[in-house]
C-alpha cells in the first residue's frame, strides 16, 4: 500500500481525534461528531482561504482546481500563496472553536 | 464488526474501582496514568453548537463565493471528494501499517470510524466528510508535533483485540 495512502489515513484519523477534542464532544455518538466535525472543518477552511490576499486569488483558484491536485498540493497552494500560514491557520481554528462554544 | 465501540480500558479492568462511568484512563507527559472526565454535553448545548456553526457556515459561503465565484465553491468539494474516495479504495492494510510504526489508535468514536473507512470497513464515506481530510493534512504538515505521540500501549489495544 502507498505509504503516502498510509500517511492520509493517519492524518485523518488524528485530526479527527484532534478536532474532537478540540470541541469537547468525545460524549457523542461518533454521526454527530462526524457532523459537527465536517462543519468545523469546512468553516475553518473557508476562512483560510479568505486569508488568500485579494490580487492572489485567481492563481489560488487555479491551482485548486487543476488537474491532479492532492491535499498534499492544497497544503502547498495555501503556503504559498497565504502569509504566515502557520499564523493563519491557528488564529482561524482558535475563532472557529469559539464560535462552536458560544 | 469490529470497530463499533471505542477501544478505552476501564479503571475496573485495571483493578481499580470507579463509580463515575464518564472517565477514562490517560497517560500524562510524565508518563504517569490518571484517571480524567470525559466531558458531556447536555441536548441543548449540541443544539446550539449545531445551530449557530451553520449560521456561521452559511455566511462564509456567501464570502467564499463571493471571492472565488460559485463554480470554485462547488469544484474545490469536487475534487476533495475525489482524494476521499481516492483514499477509501487504498487504505486496507492501514492498521497493520500503524501498528508497525508504532502509531497509537485514535482515541475518539469518530476518529477510529475514519480509520475504518480507510480499511474498507466501514462503508464507502469518510465520516466527518472529505473537508476533513483537507483539514487533517493542513493540520499536520503545519505541526507534525501536534499528532498524537503517546506510546502505544495498553491503553491503546491491538484493534486486532476486537475483531470478529
Amino acid at each position: 500500500m502507498p505509504s503516502e495512502t498510509m500517511s492520509h489515513i493517519e492524518m485523518l484519523a488524528g485530526g479527527a481525534d484532534h478536532i474532537v477534542e478540540l470541541l469537547g464532544i468525545e460524549s457523542l455518538s461518533h454521526d454527530d461528531q462526524a457532523l459537527l466535525v465536517e462543519r468545523f472543518s469546512d468553516i475553518v477552511l473557508k476562512r483560510i482561504l479568505l486569508r488568500v490576499p485579494h490580487e492572489r486569488v485567481g492563481e489560488m483558484r487555479e491551482a485548486l482546481l487543476s488537474d491532479g491536485s492532492t491535499p498534499d498540493s492544497f497544503f502547498e497552494s495555501l503556503e504559498r500563496f497565504i502569509p504566515d500560514l502557520n499564523t493563519a491557520v491557528q488564529e482561524e481554528m482558535e475563532k472557529t472553536v469559539a464560535d462552536f462554544k458560544k | 464488526m469490529p470497530f463499533e465501540s471505542v477501544p478505552t480500558v476501564n479503571a475496573s479492568e485495571k483493578g481499580e474501582e470507579t463509580e463515575n462511568t464518564n472517565e477514562r484512563l490517560a497517560v500524562t507527559e510524565e508518563g504517569e496514568l490518571v484517571q480524567e472526565e470525559i466531558p458531556t454535553l447536555s441536548y441543548d448545548e449540541v443544539e446550539r453548537m449545531i445551530s449557530h456553526s451553520e449560521k456561521v457556515a452559511d455566511q462564509l459561503e456567501e464570502e467564499v463565493i463571493r471571492q472565488y465565484g460559485g463554480g470554485f465553491v462547488s469544484g474545490l468539494r469536487s475534487k476533495m471528494s475525489e482524494w476521499s474516495e481516492s483514499l477509501l479504495t487504498k487504505g486496507e492494510h492501514a492498521v497493520d501499517w500503524m501498528e508497525a510504526k508504532g502509531i497509537p489508535l485514535p482515541k475518539s468514536k469518530l476518529g477510529m470510524r475514519c480509520l475504518s473507512a480507510g480499511m474498507g470497513t466501514a462503508g464507502a464515506v469518510i465520516p466527518g466528510g472529505a473537508v476533513l481530510l483537507a483539514l487533517s493534512v493542513v493540520l499536520w504538515r503545519r505541526d507534525p508535533t501536534s499528532r498524537n505521540t503517546a506510546p502505544v500501549s495498553e491503553l491503546t489495544p491491538s484493534v486486532h483485540a476486537y475483531a470478529e
